[in-house]
């Protein structure tokens, strides 16, 4: 190394400078904050924007249908959007509540009706919900197989069984009985 | 952990997180102990050293690993000490004949500055060296770096950088011995 004058070079090397009580501790975690915390926080914050996006495209598709128009042009989702990125989580959730309180069955089965093509909206309705009185009489078995789960199955032996008398069942012979069950065309006589 | 082990962390994304970590911990202290006497007041070096790792974060993705670690670190740090003195003395509205009283001025009031008057006249003596010349400098005397690690990191052949030093010394001397009545 070149050399320095002696006094100069212990003047020099006498560090003066210093800085404060944990000073470098608080260096890293800044940094940190700065770098690795900026980071993770976008990646929280990105499901929640594209959670809001979700809601609200459902919230402003439903709420078309529930009025019969197309009520929300651009312009207005996305002002419905930005009211609701504003929003609190309990305000966001008290105004989903609302919105899906404000539809009636009625209005869920005709939206489901509009735009699920690819099954049976009853069928949907059905296992989804408690049975109506009458079913969809072009219901095929296997669909029948693939839809209801034992729970609604159940249901229907039960209805079935409390309607019939007791001396009505002892009269039937076991073996038609067997034979009638088993007939293919027994879910169209039963109106499914 | 070597600088080798910390960079093929940082290049992975799965422990990119933990590897910036360590490089963190390994290099904040040297990197700002090289800025702050680039910049002197601690308040100048500690938003310098931040802004150098948040750059050392977003380009840690495409680092090629051409250089070493430390090599791609000082460089980033210097290039950063020095745009920020550039701008310090553009934004400055001191005139040039009182820059030398207002830099004195401001170091004896720095809470963070314990230097006598011959400290402060070093302190300037350094301030008045062109930049190249002022990192050399600082690399080679206080960083103790080599000269071909300063030739990877400055991108200037040993013989400059040698030639650069030489002279930057010469200065301070000179420097000192016009200001000073004994050193």
């Amino acid at each position: 190394m070149e050399p320095i004058n002696e006094n100069l070079n212990r003047k020099l090397k006498q560090n003066t400078m210093r800085v404060p009580d944990d000073y470098f501790t608080n260096l890293e975690q800044s940094i940190f904050e700065k770098t690795i915390g900026t980071e993770t926080e976008q990646i929280k914050k990105a499901p929640v924007i594209k959670r809001i996006m979700i809601i609200t495209t459902v919230a402003a598709t439903v709420t078309a249908i529930y009025f019969g128009i197309s009520f929300f042009g651009k312009d207005s989702n996305t002002k419905l959007a930005i009211q609701l990125a504003e929003m609190s989580d309990t305000e966001l959730n008290n105004y989903m509540d609302d919105q899906i309180a404000a539809l009636s069955y009625d209005d869920l089965y005709g939206y489901v009706a509009q735009h699920v093509d690819d099954i049976s909206t009853n069928t949907i309705f059905n296992s989804a919900f408690e049975l109506p009185a009458q079913s969809d009489a072009s219901l095929t078995n296997d669909l029948h197989e693939q839809v209801l789960d034992q729970d609604v199955l159940n249901q229907i032996i039960d209805k079935t069984e409390i309607n019939l008398e007791p001396t009505l069942m002892d009269s039937i012979d076991e073996e038609i009985l067997q034979e009638y069950l088993n007939d293919a065309t027994l879910f169209e006589h039963l109106g499914l | 952990m070597t600088d080798k082990e910390i960079v093929q962390l940082c290049l992975d994304v799965s422990t990119r997180e933990r590897g910036f970590r360590l490089l963190v911990q390994a290099y904040s202290k040297k990197l700002y102990w090289h800025v702050r006497r680039m910049v002197v007041s601690h308040d100048d070096a500690d938003d310098v050293v931040q802004n150098c790792f948040i750059k050392v974060w977003k380009g840690l993705p495409e680092f090629r690993q051409e250089s070493k670690l430390y090599t791609w670190l000082y460089r980033i740090a210097s290039n950063e000490a020095i745009t920020f003195i550039n701008e310090k003395y553009r934004r400055s509205s001191v005139a040039l004949e009182t820059e030398g009283e207002s830099y004195s001025a401001n170091l004896k009031t720095d809470p963070w500055f314990d230097g006598d008057a011959v400290q402060v006249q070093l302190q300037l003596a350094i301030d008045t060296l062109p930049d190249k010349q002022k990192q050399v400098f600082i690399m080679r005397y206080y960083d103790e770096l080599k000269y071909e690690e300063m030739e990877e990191i400055l991108g200037t052949s040993t013989g400059a950088l040698k030639a650069s030093f030489h002279h930057a010394v010469k200065k301070i001397e000179l420097f000192l011995k016009d200001n000073l009545n004994q050193v």
